[in-house]
């Protein structure tokens, strides 16, 4: 009896019905040729297997678990987005905050835009001032940054922080999202020099382009991964040194 | 964060995945993250329920079609007085192991993108083909011809490389 290559296949890949395999292994003890061509396909299906097998093992780089890690990706957390929604569409309106064009946006930094809508003057509603000719964190993203923790994020923060990490200075950095601005700013002293900042986006598409963006930045910024969460504690009660 | 937590698991499997349809490790990662990404824009579209594998997989693979597409078809010559020259010094039984490495790498990288899909999907992640022609979206018939045919030039690949 012969059997053509498909079925031989679907043999090796145990894909055949209880009567054909029957009947391949009652040939395969009389006809050596087809025991030696089933031999080599199984031979191949081992082969490639235990090639790749040890991918499996190795260590997964840190661009790629930071996607995934619960500071990672604040922005998909549609619970927290659907409570903050009607409160995001209100102070959107208000402030007239246009729709962004975001499909140039990842690798340009659209800081003129956002000091443009809040200005800087360091009122209680703006997110930034200017100290020696640098924007920082001020008001309630420099409380978020400095005292909010990605495992903890409380519900009526205006900001969710993302990743937090040295970067290639030195320094720690951290990424947030907001309602009208996400960005990453870096630790200087006493303050939080803005590195990066994007207009931010309260619905679920403008967040999702914006922390996707910031990792990317961030991800070229910072010397390795991102710290745990309990690096993160105890960065935060060091005062982010 | 369940979802997240089960792409973290899924991560090790997708990465093989994607190396043996890319080859390169970089190329590879820069997949998967593309991946990762769509799949975190798109999770709505994931029905809680089904198999969130397949649904990656199926991610993972059209980026890749659309990447190799858009680029056009990208030669990875493998180098082999590099290789050679990275093995000097090896006992003969590592030298070996690493020149069969480079041949499976290099018999994979000459199949056709839709037999090389095929082959991954089966022979390295071991997905049947009800499964794997699902998640190709093509019918069981053509699968198992591509499987075929992939399996044939891998022998011819392997065998001269022996």
């Amino acid at each position: 009896m012969t059997f053509d290559q498909q079925t031989i296949m679907a043999y090796v890949d145990g894909e055949c019905d209880a009567v054909t395999t029957k009947r391949i292994e009652k040939a395969m003890a009389s006809d050596a040729m087809l025991a030696e061509q089933i031999g080599r396909e199984r031979a191949l299906r081992e082969q490639l297997a235990s090639h790749y097998a040890p991918v499996i093992s190795e260590e997964i780089p840190g661009r790629l678990t930071a996607m995934l890690t619960s500071a990672a990706e604040p922005n998909v957390d549609h619970s927290f987005t659907a409570r903050k929604a009607d409160q995001i569409h209100a102070k959107r309106q208000g402030r007239g905050f246009g729709i962004v064009q975001w499909g140039a946006m990842a690798a340009t930094l659209a800081l003129g835009i956002v000091v443009g809508q809040y200005g800087l003057g360091g009122g209680s509603d703006s997110p930034f001032a200017q100290q020696g000719g640098a924007l920082i964190a001020s008001g309630t993203l420099e409380h978020a940054l400095d005292k909010q923790l990605a495992s903890a994020q409380p519900d009526d923060s205006d900001y969710r922080i993302g990743l937090t990490f040295r970067a290639k200075a030195g320094n720690i950095c951290r990424s947030f999202t907001g309602e009208a601005v996400s960005g990453i700013g870096c630790r200087e002293g006493e303050n939080w020099k803005m590195v990066n900042t994007l207009p931010g986006g309260a619905q679920g598409d403008y967040r999702q382009a914006s922390s996707s963006a910031l990792n990317a930045i961030a991800a070229e910024m910072m010397t390795d991964a991102p710290v745990d969460a309990d690096t993160e504690r105890t960065l935060r009660d060091s005062g982010w040194d | 964060m369940a979802f997240e937590q089960d792409l973290l698991e899924l991560l090790p499997r997708l990465r093989r995945f994607a190396r043996s349809l890319t080859r390169d490790i970089n190329d590879a990662d820069d997949l998967c993250q593309m991946a990762l990404e769509r799949a975190l824009n798109k999770r709505d579209q994931w029905q809680a329920g089904t198999r969130l594998d397949s649904w990656m997989y199926r991610i993972t693979r059209n980026i890749w079609i659309d990447t190799v597409r858009a680029a056009g078809r990208r030669e990875h010559v493998a180098n082999d007085e590099d290789a050679m020259a990275n093995v000097a010094g090896d006992d003969h039984r590592r030298m070996e192991s690493r020149m069969e490495l480079r041949d499976v790498d290099r018999a994979m990288d000459s199949l056709p993108m839709e037999q090389r899909e095929a082959v991954s999907l089966v022979l390295v992640e071991g997905f049947a083909y009800k499964e794997a022609a699902a998640l190709l979206d093509i019918p069981i018939g053509t699968l198992t011809s591509r499987l075929v045919r992939g399996r044939e030039a891998l022998q011819r690949e392997l065998g001269e490389a022996a």
